[in-house]
């Protein structure tokens, strides 16, 4: 499913069409996540967005949470405050439209993670209790895989020059 | 550089040698690491390594495919000051992503 949700316009600026209602959703959402996010950055829930950089190595894990957490928890809180400040906005930028996709994708890890998602979709069923917290997860991933779409086409297919990607295992 | 200690037992080459050695070890390699997810997107993971590395799509693809279905990729290599900076840009954009010496 991929509904035309983003056209990208003439000038560069992406037209964005989100019902009120929705905005209103992700507004809510990203002010709810900073929250959590600016509260307790080391709560377990929260370990997709942070994970070690060293996992076998304690000293070194430890030595990189020190140095580069509070500036990846600054990241994660200005992807989400520019999104609740733009949620009405008729059209982004491509870097406005860049921090959307990272702080939508910052949501759906929590969200994913408390709902324990796998690869499969899932049926949700109205009765159960974290039905609403599926559907946002629903609607937010469909955000992500059109905002993806969009700003993949702004990429040189073949790549940069100066690129030097590993040998094929 | 085995010649060197066979050749003068006085000579300050002999006396460098461990410094050698610990610089080759210093210059191994440091590799980047991404681990599957369940939640992460295809087309997202692929989108990140095109925009962070510059890579091809057909590369950055080839890559997804191993995260998804070998259930890890190697996707940069460098110093360990480069791994380090390429492991908080994947993890500014919500990649799992770790490092370690080759």
């Amino acid at each position: 499913m991929r509904l035309r949700l983003l056209r990208r316009r003439r000038d560069g600026r992406f037209e964005l069409r989100l019902p009120e209602q929705i905005r209103s959703v992700l507004a809510e959402s990203c002010s709810g996540m900073a929250a959590w996010v600016a509260a307790d950055p080391d709560d377990p829930a929260l370990w997709r967005l942070f994970p070690d950089a060293y996992p076998d190595d304690p000293d070194h894990a430890a030595f990189y949470r020190l140095v580069v957490r509070d500036q990846l928890q600054s990241r994660k809180l200005a992807d989400l405050d520019l999104i609740e400040r733009t949620a009405h906005a008729d059209t982004l930028s491509a870097e406005e439209l860049e921090a959307w996709l990272r702080g939508l994708n910052t949501i759906r890890l929590a969200l994913g993670t408390r709902l324990d998602a796998g690869e499969e979709p899932v049926d949700i069923d109205p009765a159960d209790p974290l039905a609403p917290m599926w559907e946002l997860y629903e609607v937010i991933g469909v955000l992500v895989a059109s905002i993806t779409d969009v700003l993949a086409e702004e990429l040189p297919p073949e790549g940069r020059e100066d690129a030097s990607p590993p040998e094929p295992a | 550089m085995a010649g060197s200690i066979v050749t003068g037992s006085t000579t300050p080459t002999e006396v460098d040698e461990p410094d050698v050695d610990d610089v080759v070890d210093v210059e191994r390699p440091w590799v980047v690491i991404v681990w599957n997810d369940p939640i992460n997107l295809m087309d997202y993971v692929t989108f990140v390594f095109q925009k962070l590395f510059g890579y091809s799509r057909e590369t950055a693809t080839r890559l997804m495919l191993d995260v998804h279905y070998k259930g890890k990729a190697v996707v940069s290599q460098g110093s360990r000051d480069k791994a380090e900076l390429d492991v908080y840009r994947l993890h500014e954009h919500g990649l799992w992503a770790t490092m370690q010496q080759d």
